[in-house]
């Protein structure tokens, strides 16, 4: 098994949910993960996908498509791919489009990148085909240069004869749109004329040109409110406003433009622009534009909007906006607490947007009836009114296709209702799950179970499964347990289990459970119980984490190194001292190990002349295997061996009280192992140089037992930068200096370690 | 009765008549401004009371630097125009430019010396634009920045790369109140002079701060006495008011201009608490659409806090200059201070 990679998988996967907007998965918003239950996009198409994403400015275009290029597409065929066209009218060079109407005309000497050459567009081309596009594109192309703001510029200095140029071009384009009879062309040639005329700052003639060539098109088009933006932008006068935000409405790819540039200075003036709209949907539209703001406040303009028409089609979309806002708030994720309602989410704006809701559900739009229900439904489950939510839902017709949202908002609102979990509460919860293809679909269902439940079982004193509901199983690596392990192994050795115990448990193996258990025991140097645990793996268990090769445990683990705060090489680990002594067998495994330390200890208490290079052996072994040593992985098997992956400091649990103190996250470390085998070995030589080594290793220990000090330390190949030496150390650095400063022990460590040379010359 | 402008006038008048017959005393600070709005006019209500204060140079923001994210560059924003032709100030003009500090974390080490050039650039560019080409030229150049430790590097490559393209010019550059309190870490900038920013030292979020803008408890944590800074520095000091809109008690946005005075008639707004207004009807505050439900707190700054606030700088800033700036001229604020009490802080 590889929880690990597993784990990692799984992290990669919810990062990438996480971040993409979707109906159903985690949100990652404002810094802020939530669950999503309220599956917005089932009601709207996808060019209005991107309203209802973001509680700020509502500035995305949704799924991102062009409506552009896809109006070209329309034009130029629906068989030639998008990427073609796009490049044709985006990227593709003026130089190049002119060498292309060349060959198009019979030339053969024309110069093109194999970009354009194997266009299918440029193809076509080649083919003669489509050439009043091309020559319109040309036409284009000339243009873009000539209308772009130099207000965001560094240089305000206009290239030489732009205005001769601007000129020239829009006496071509009269030309061009007189000769042309495609209306679809016509359309487009007067959206250049409009955009050449707002950027020559000639607002009249951009009016003109909108009104003579786009105004009376009976199909608005894409093109038609593209003109109509630049038509606002150059007259900027009172109609501006009601135009900017038509354009808003209908094309996703202009909101960012026309968002900002829905602006006034004052009351008259945003008066004056709403008198001059000639419909509710006008008014309706300036309305949500002012709600879209950064300022703005949408429940009371969504009211505004009711009462000029409740049958407007935008209060759907402002309701799906308010509740997805709402449901950040309602079920931010690792809900361990009951959801306390309204006061995370201002009970003041819920209440009126539930009495506007009301409203609408008597007088709104028919077809947005299912929307107002669910939206109402959410609003209670909010509130915590999970009957209400309930009976609203069950209002929902039983054919509608929203039908499966109103059941599995249903099916939430009966989890958090939950105060206990039994027995029948799983079974009868997990089978409703597993037997609804839309719940197992909405991918934050589970884990909304799992945070649910694992509340419960804490409360419940069921630590195993609380500890698999807020956990992935490689967790228990992490936090090392022997109290949890026992429940997992109680839960395992169960005859019966719930299908939710039993989901719970996929994956986890006892002799993995097993293994941790001799771990637990190892990290304490109970190492007969440890051997005792590892015995009960059938065959040889290797360590699971694999990193660089190093992983295989050896002889080194006994080995001192000076330099191994500064380096990873494992060729600077010393083995001159732990090489003559008594092995009785080879280390390739924990149950390896733990029987040569034990034997290695037995040993050195029979033989007292032995023993203090066996006890010196054994500290380093304790500070190779401690969290932070180059072994670390032995016992702490979520440590990689990389570089700088020993320091990291972990958080606590959250889904525990305080009064759960045996799953804090806190490495257990005892750095007292390591030090009382070095003072040992320090009473069992007259060796001033080992006594000196000693000493220096036992300030190691102490340094490991805080990854702070760590931190401060490893990185210290080229000295002290900001930390002050971790306090632990410095007993016996100062012991070192003062006892044994003639070793030459102390003269190589003052040598090789730029941390203690720090501390003793600042 | 008085309109304000004729009030400002006289008081401005009185006060010439009064400096004919006595001279500032040698060590009296000097007097500046900022200019913080991207029109300027050289009306002669700013004029005469800037003549008044016997004001010695106007620091006058030229443009703001941002960064343009979906280019990966530096652009100007707001830049400095004349509505009414030519500006003339007998003051020195000093071009101040703020730069945000995305800017400053943002752009690429080997893009500083290009932006150092615009810079220059754009100076001389709306100088001679603005104020005529005939105007006295300027010897300084002040840069705003709220540099952090992630763009610290950068910005001071920048008044460097700065300092080369305009050896003539004197630099400068504000200081924020960390920034004077902790130099060893946030660095001390590569300026002739600094000018420290007395005032946003409060949690402007806050809908229970008492004021954001001067809040002499927390000024007392910055200005410990006798403090050594690096550099000279001028004291800037808060000359202006502002509401902080809240909806939901919490903030969302800054209404620019906005006092007690005109809220208080506002039928609309109701005071709630001391410089606290619940807004009862939506409606237009300052160009500001405000909705019935919202509160606006208003922030100001009073004479005595003023002096208050001197007084601390007196026993703090040991590397004090002679100038004292006041952010900022606006007319309206003219009004706020009469002439006569700002003397007082000299």
């Amino acid at each position: 098994m590889n929880w690990k990679r597993c784990a990692n998988v799984l992290f990669i996967a919810f990062s990438l949910t996480a971040l993409q907007a979707s109906a159903c998965g985690y949100f990652w918003d404002e810094e802020e993960l939530y669950y999503k239950f309220f599956h917005d996009q089932e009601w709207f198409t996808e060019d209005l996908h991107g309203l209802l994403y973001t509680p700020m400015e509502p500035l995305f275009a949704g799924s991102m498509y062009d409506p552009n290029i896809r109006a070209w597409q329309e034009r130029l065929g629906t068989d030639l791919p998008e990427e073609a066209i796009s490049w044709a009218v985006y990227q593709m060079p003026l130089e190049e489009i002119m060498e292309v109407q060349r060959a198009a005309k019979g030339a053969f000497d024309i110069t093109v990148s194999e970009a354009t050459r194997t266009n299918p567009l440029v193809q076509r081309w080649f083919k003669k085909q489509h050439l009043d596009a091309l020559a319109y594109l040309i036409y284009a192309k000339r243009c873009e240069p000539h209308c772009i703001s130099r207000y965001y510029h560094w240089s305000e200095d206009e290239p030489e004869n732009e205005q001769e140029t601007k000129k020239d071009l829009i006496v071509q384009g009269k030309v061009l749109i007189e000769s042309e009879s495609d209306p679809w062309l016509k359309g487009r040639y007067a959206f250049q004329l409009v955009r050449l005329a707002h950027y020559d700052d000639n607002a009249e003639m951009a009016d003109s040109f909108f009104e003579v060539y786009l105004a009376r098109a009976t199909e608005k088009s894409y093109i038609y409110y593209r003109a109509l933006e630049q038509k606002a932008g150059a007259l900027m006068d009172d109609d501006s406003p009601r135009h900017f935000a038509r354009v808003y409405h209908e094309l996703p790819d202009r909101r960012t433009e026309c968002l900002r540039s829905f602006s006034f200075t004052g009351e008259n003036s945003w008066q004056v622009s709403f008198d001059r709209c000639e419909t509710n949907e006008e008014r309706a539209l300036m309305y949500m534009l002012r709600a879209f703001r950064y300022d703005g406040y949408e429940i009371e303009e969504m009211e505004n909007i009711y009462a000029l028409d409740p049958t407007s089609h935008l209060l759907a979309l402002l309701m799906a906006r308010q509740i997805n806002m709402m449901e950040r708030h309602a079920f931010p994720s690792q809900a361990d607490q009951s959801l306390v309602y309204p006061e995370k989410i201002g009970s003041e704006n819920l209440d009126r947007l539930l009495a506007l809701c009301n409203k609408l559900l008597d007088n709104g739009r028919p077809e947005d009836q299912t929307l107002f229900l669910i939206s109402k439904a959410c609003m209670q489950l909010y509130q915590g009114e999970f009957n209400g939510a309930r009976k609203t839902l069950k209002k929902v017709p039983a054919d509608s296709p929203h039908t499966p949202q109103a059941q599995l908002l249903d099916f939430v609102s009966r989890i958090v209702e939950l105060q206990k979990v039994d027995k029948a509460t799983e079974n009868a919860i997990y089978e409703e799950y597993a037997s609804n293809a839309y719940f197992k679909e909405c991918h934050d269902l589970m884990p909304l179970i799992k945070d649910r439940f694992g509340a419960l079982y804490i409360q419940q004193e069921e630590f195993g499964k609380a500890f698999l509901c807020h956990h992935q199983p490689d967790m228990l690596e992490i936090f090392l347990d022997l109290n949890v392990i026992d429940a997992i192994i109680a839960l395992q050795q169960k005859t019966t289990r719930t299908h939710f115990e039993t989901y719970l448990l996929e994956g986890i193996e006892l002799t993995d459970i097993y293994e941790l258990r001799g771990s637990w025991y190892m990290q304490r140097n109970e190492l007969e119980n440890a051997i005792a645990e590892f015995k009960k793996l059938p065959t040889y268990h290797e360590i699971w984490t694999i990193y660089e090769g190093t992983e295989f445990m050896n002889r080194l683990i006994f080995a001192e190194n000076i330099k191994h705060h500064f380096h990873t090489d494992i060729e600077s680990q010393s083995a001159e001292l732990y090489a003559p002594l008594p092995f009785t067998g080879e280390i390739e495994n924990k149950l390896d190990l733990c029987t040569q330390m034990l034997a290695l200890e037995q040993h050195a208490k029979k033989n007292r002349k032995e023993a203090a290079p066996i006890y010196f052996a054994l500290g380093c072994a304790w500070n190779n295997l401690s969290p932070y040593g180059w072994f670390r992985n032995v016992m702490y098997h979520h440590e990689g061996n990389g570089y700088d992956s020993g320091y990291e400091c972990n958080g606590t649990d959250w889904a525990l009280p305080e009064s759960f103190k045996f799953m804090s996250t806190k490495y257990y470390y005892d750095p007292q192992i390591a030090i009382g085998y070095f003072m040992k070995a320090m009473e069992a030589t007259d060796d001033p140089e080992l006594k000196a080594r000693c000493v220096f290793f036992a300030a190691e220990s102490r340094m490991y037992e805080s990854p702070q000090n760590k931190e401060g330390c490893w990185h210290r190949t080229t000295g002290i930068e900001d930390e002050e030496p971790g306090r632990y150390e410095l007993e016996y650095y100062d012991q070192l200096a003062e006892e044994y400063g003639n070793t030459a022990f102390y003269q190589e460590v003052l040598r090789e370690c730029s941390y203690l040379r720090e501390y003793i010359n600042p | 009765m008085f309109s304000s402008k004729l009030r400002i006038c006289a008081a401005v008048l009185c006060l010439a008549l009064l400096a004919g017959c006595q001279r500032t005393p040698e060590s009296a600070p000097s007097i500046s401004f900022y200019h913080w709005k991207s029109d300027i006019s050289s009306d002669s209500t700013s004029v005469a009371y800037l003549d008044a204060l016997t004001a010695r140079k106007l620091y006058v923001r030229f443009f703001d630097i941002k960064w343009m994210k979906s280019q990966g560059e530096t652009y100007p924003e707001a830049v400095l125009h004349s509505s009414n032709g030519a500006a003339t100030f007998p003051q020195e003009i000093v071009p101040t430019i703020y730069i945000t500090n995305e800017a400053m974390r943002m752009i690429a080490p080997e893009d500083i010396a290009e932006l150092a050039q615009h810079i220059k650039s754009k100076i001389r560019e709306i100088h001679d634009a603005v104020f005529g080409v005939g105007h006295i030229p300027f010897n300084e150049v002040q840069l705003d920045c709220d540099w952090t430790k992630g763009s610290r590097n950068n910005f001071f490559a920048l008044l460097e790369a700065l300092r080369q393209r305009m050896p003539e010019t004197r630099l400068s550059c504000t200081i924020r109140l960390h920034q004077f309190k902790y130099p060893d870490q946030t660095g001390v900038p590569p300026v002739d002079h600094g000018s420290l920013m007395c005032y946003n030292m409060g949690d402007l979020g806050n809908i229970n701060e008492p004021n954001s803008i001067l809040n002499l408890e927390n000024a007392r944590k910055y200005l410990l006495p006798n403090t050594d800074y690096p550099l000279p520095l001028s004291i800037a000091l808060p000359l202006f008011s502002w509401g902080i809109q809240y909806r939901s008690d919490k903030p969302v946005q800054l209404i620019n201009g906005v006092g007690n005075g005109a809220l208080s008639s506002n039928p609309a707004l109701h005071e709630i608490a001391p410089n606290h207004f619940e807004v009862r009807e939506s409606t237009f505050l300052s160009g500001t659409y405000v909705y019935a439900g919202d509160v606006i707190r208003t922030e100001q700054v009073t004479l005595s806090d003023l002096k208050a606030l001197m007084g601390l700088i007196d026993q703090s800033i040991r590397t004090r200059t002679h100038e004292i700036i006041f952010y900022h001229l606006d007319r309206e604020i003219l009004e706020t201070y009469p002439i006569h009490e700002l003397e007082t802080l000299r």
